[in-house]
C-alpha cells in the first residue's frame, strides 16, 4: 500500500495536468481518456470525491460536453487537493511508525 | 501459471502483480495493447492475460479480437480489466472474445475467483490437448493400414513403402500395437502331416 501512495502522489499532479491541457484545447477525447485514468488510481484507494469528480469529466468527454467541462476540473481540483495533504498525512505517519 | 497484465496504469497494475504474485503466480507487465498483442503472439504456454480496456495504442478488446481471430488454437484465458461498467461494453468485450471482465477497482476476492476460473479452463484445454494429440498419434498408426496393400500370391509378404517385401506379420507389427503368436491351424497341420508322411522311407509300414 505504502508503494501505491507514494506512485500516487508522484503521478497524480501529473494526470491532473493532462486533464488541464485537454480542458482547455476542448479535447473531448483526451478529457475523456486522461479522466478515465485518474479515475482508475484514485478507485484503488478509496479517494471517492476524486473518483465521483473524475468520472464526472469522464462522462463530460464521453458524451461532447465540453462546455461543462471547466467546472468539472474545477471540482476535480477542489477534490484533488483535499486528497493530497491527507495522503501525505497518512504516508508520514506509517513512515514514522 | 503463466499471467499476463496489460495496464497502462502504474498504480493499477502494480496492485495487480502483487496480488497476483501472493498466489505464485508468474507475473509479467506490460504498459500498452501493442505490447501485450506482442507478447501474446509470443508466448507458447497456456496464458491467462488480464487486459485493461482502456489502453494506449491497442485497446484491450482489440487485443481480444486479434487473439481469437488470429490464433484460435491458443490456450489464452482472457480477462477484460475495465471501469466502463455499462452493460454495453460488458457484452461489447465478450463478443470481441474475452473469457470474464473484471470491473475496476477490483476486489481481491472476486479477482481470486475468476482468476482460478480461468486456470481451471487453461489446465482443462490443456488436458485436451493431450488427449487430441494422443489420439492423433493412434490415428496416424490406424490410418498406416488403410489403403491398397500389393501382397505377393504365392508367398503372402508385402510390399512396404521402402519397396521392400515384409512378411505379413512384420508388416502389420510394424504399424500397429498388435503383435503375434506363431501356431498352425488345423487344415495347415493336415496338410504339413500328409507332406511328412509322403517324405518318410518307410511310410504306411509302421517304421519312423
Amino acid at each position: 500500500m505504502l508503494d501505491v501512495v507514494r506512485m500516487f502522489l508522484e503521478d497524480c499532479p501529473i494526470r491532473v495536468e493532462a486533464i488541464r491541457a485537454a480542458v482547455e484545447d476542448a479535447d473531448a477525447a483526451r478529457i475523456r481518456a486522461t479522466a478515465h485514468t485518474l479515475k482508475g488510481s484514485a478507485g484503488y484507494l478509496s479517494a471517492r470525491f476524486v473518483v465521483d469528480a473524475a468520472a464526472a469529466l469522464e462522462m463530460m468527454g464521453l458524451e461532447g460536453r465540453i462546455a461543462e467541462a471547466a467546472a468539472g476540473f474545477e471540482r476535480l481540483t477542489a477534490a484533488v487537493a483535499q486528497l493530497i495533504p491527507e495522503l501525505r498525512s497518512w504516508l508520514n505517519s506509517v513512515q514514522a511508525d | 501459471m503463466q499471467v499476463l497484465v496489460a495496464e497502462d496504469d502504474r498504480i493499477a497494475a502494480a496492485i495487480l502483480a502483487q496480488t497476483l504474485r501472493r498466489w505464485n503466480l508468474d507475473v509479467t507487465i506490460v504498459a500498452d495493447g501493442a505490447a501485450a498483442w506482442r507478447y501474446l503472439q509470443a508466448v507458447s504456454v497456456p496464458t491467462l492475460a488480464i487486459l485493461d480496456w482502456m489502453m494506449p495504442e491497442v485497446d484491450g478488446s482489440e487485443v481480444c479480437r486479434r487473439v481469437r481471430q488470429q490464433m484460435p488454437l491458443a490456450n489464452m484465458y482472457l480477462m477484460l480489466l475495465t471501469s466502463l461498467e455499462s452493460r454495453s461494453h460488458v457484452i461489447a468485450g465478450l463478443e470481441a472474445g474475452a473469457d470474464d471482465y473484471l470491473v475496476k477497482p477490483f476486489d481481491p476476492d472476486e479477482l481470486r475467483a475468476r482468476v482460478n476460473v480461468g486456470l481451471r479452463v487453461l489446465a482443462l484445454q490443456e488436458k485436451l490437448a493431450d488427449r487430441v494429440s494422443q489420439l492423433q498419434a493412434a490415428l496416424d498408426n490406424v490410418k498406416q493400414l488403410h489403403g491398397l496393400l500389393p501382397i505377393c500370391s504365392y508367398c503372402k509378404r508385402i510390399r512396404g513403402d521402402d519397396q521392400y517385401w515384409q512378411q505379413v506379420e512384420s508388416y502389420i507389427a510394424d504399424r500397429s500395437d498388435a503383435q503375434f503368436s506363431h501356431s498352425i491351424c488345423p487344415p495347415c497341420y493336415a496338410k504339413l502331416e500328409q507332406e511328412l508322411d509322403a517324405d518318410r522311407p518307410f511310410s504306411g509300414t509302421g517304421g519312423v
